[in-house]
């Protein structure tokens, strides 16, 4: 990792495999302490934003900074993803036919579900006298819900963290090309099945749905559900992983959970700003820009750091402090805006559920030391693997 | 007056609205869905609320006046 060189920029590869915990924290502090804007060489050269007020503006103003190049370094268009990858009227139109899968009515009505398999899993966890946690409860969870939410064969769900994994590994030095093929051919033999036997679920509906007054393309229907497919499992897995490792890392903030378990969504917010599991995510300019003081030309990246917009000092005082009485809200965990993250209302349902049921427990406890990955594709920061018992009740 | 609506059926609690005008919207702690502050000021910054419907991702607030 270079350091800190002006005139020719700030260092920072997304892909790094030495951007984890906690020197990623460090990078984007210093990142913030150079301005809101510093110019990053690596990987055909962006601007890194880590200030909230900046990250904000910009996801506020999709006409400037615009997502149909892609939202991962470098802005190459390539791979598109459906719907973030687009501009409006496009967009609008995708984000519209995705929104009927998780409208807040449909996270209602899946809320006892939710609840059932949350009980279940920690139920299977404690049985087993703890285990690996991220493997045990904070995968299978969202690749249940998927089942649920979407209508993927428990077959298909079983695949998703292998492929995304490898999916990731390859956009460090590899073309991801072959990766995305194995999970486009998944996704088309989910609708190949659900075309032979159909079902009253969300797949089978975007068998037959139209996109702007025109039937849906199958590269269409492929991208929609290769969004459930990744961005679906890995962001809750995280999410759901870093939890129960600060139940455990801050005991005193285990302890009021467990005296108050209304404090479950506070909690949850606090972690999402503290530790925003999708921590960065590309625009590129249409015009002339001025992000933190500084022109942005026409066409240049710009690399949009949530996870250091949410611990900029100026918006959160003691940033770098993980505490759950914090007011957290107008954090930009799940983005802003018009790309603002489909998935919140289910995820935090997810969340609060599962920080309830661990409340209900004997308290959690570390059972060996926990590993972070990198930022896999340059925006995922979470746990590969987190040793948790529950202690003996006495 | 500017009058403001937030149709709860919509809310998806995402919040941005308590940012751009905290002193008209606040969130439920329980469900987390958005109402209107009883204090809230009878002349509200009526930027600040047009931003919290332009800013609301489920397009949960009308504003008129």
């Amino acid at each position: 990792m270079s350091t800190v060189a002006d005139p020719t920029g700030f260092g920072f590869d997304p892909y790094d495999p030495e951007l984890t915990e906690p020197a990623v924290w460090n990078r984007y502090r210093a990142a913030q302490n150079l301005g809101g804007a510093v110019r990053a060489p690596d990987r055909d050269g962006f601007w890194l934003v880590t200030s909230y007020d900046e990250v904000r503006t910009a996801l506020r103003d999709p006409a400037t900074f615009s997502s149909a190049s892609g939202h991962r370094i470098p802005t190459d268009g390539s791979r598109r993803a459906i719907p973030i990858d687009f501009d409006p009227p496009l967009h609008t139109a995708y984000r519209a036919l995705m929104a009927e899968a998780l409208s807040p009515a449909r996270v209602r009505a899946l809320r006892p579900f939710l609840a059932e398999v949350v009980t279940r899993l920690v139920d299977d966890f404690a049985a087993a006298g703890g285990g690996d946690f991220v493997s045990a409860v904070a995968l299978p969870l969202p690749l249940q819900v998927l089942t649920e939410l979407v209508g993927f064969s428990g077959e298909t769900v079983a695949q998703f963290r292998t492929l995304t994994e490898e999916l990731w590994s390859r956009y460090v030095d590899v073309d991801p090309a072959e990766s995305h093929r194995r999970l486009w051919e998944l996704m088309r033999a989910e609708l190949a099945d659900h075309r032979a036997r159909p079902r009253d679920d969300f797949l089978g509906s975007l068998l037959h749905a139209e996109i702007e007054g025109r039937p849906i393309r199958e590269d269409e229907q492929v991208g929609i559900l290769a969004t459930f497919a990744v961005a679906g499992h890995e962001t809750t897995m995280n999410a759901a992983a870093t939890l129960a490792w600060l139940l455990v890392e801050h005991p005193e903030a285990q302890a009021a959970l467990r005296a108050d378990p209304t404090r479950a969504r506070a909690f949850v917010e606090e972690m999402l700003r503290h530790r925003s599991p999708a921590q960065n995510f590309a625009r590129r300019t249409t015009c002339p820009a001025r992000v933190g003081g500084t022109a942005v030309a026409e066409g240049d990246a710009v690399l949009l750091s949530l996870a250091a917009a949410n611990r900029d000092p100026e918006r959160f005082p003691d940033p770098d402090r993980f505490d759950p009485d914090r007011d957290a809200r107008g954090h930009l965990a799940f983005g802003w805006g018009i790309h603002q993250c489909i998935g919140a209302p289910l995820a935090r349902t997810e969340l609060v559920l599962l920080l309830e049921e661990l409340a209900a427990r004997p308290p959690l406890c570390a059972a060996g030391p926990p590993v972070w990955s990198s930022l896999q594709g340059g925006n995922h920061l979470g746990l590969t693997h987190l040793p948790l018992l529950f202690e003996e009740e006495t | 007056m500017t009058d403001v609506e937030i149709d709860e059926t919509a809310c998806c609690g995402y919040g941005n609205c308590l940012v751009a005008a905290p002193e008209v919207f606040d969130l439920h702690t329980d469900t987390g869905i958005a109402f209107l502050r009883p204090g809230r000021p009878r002349e509200v910054d009526r930027l600040a609320v047009r931003e919290a419907a332009a800013d609301c991702p489920a397009r949960a607030i009308t504003v008129r006046g």
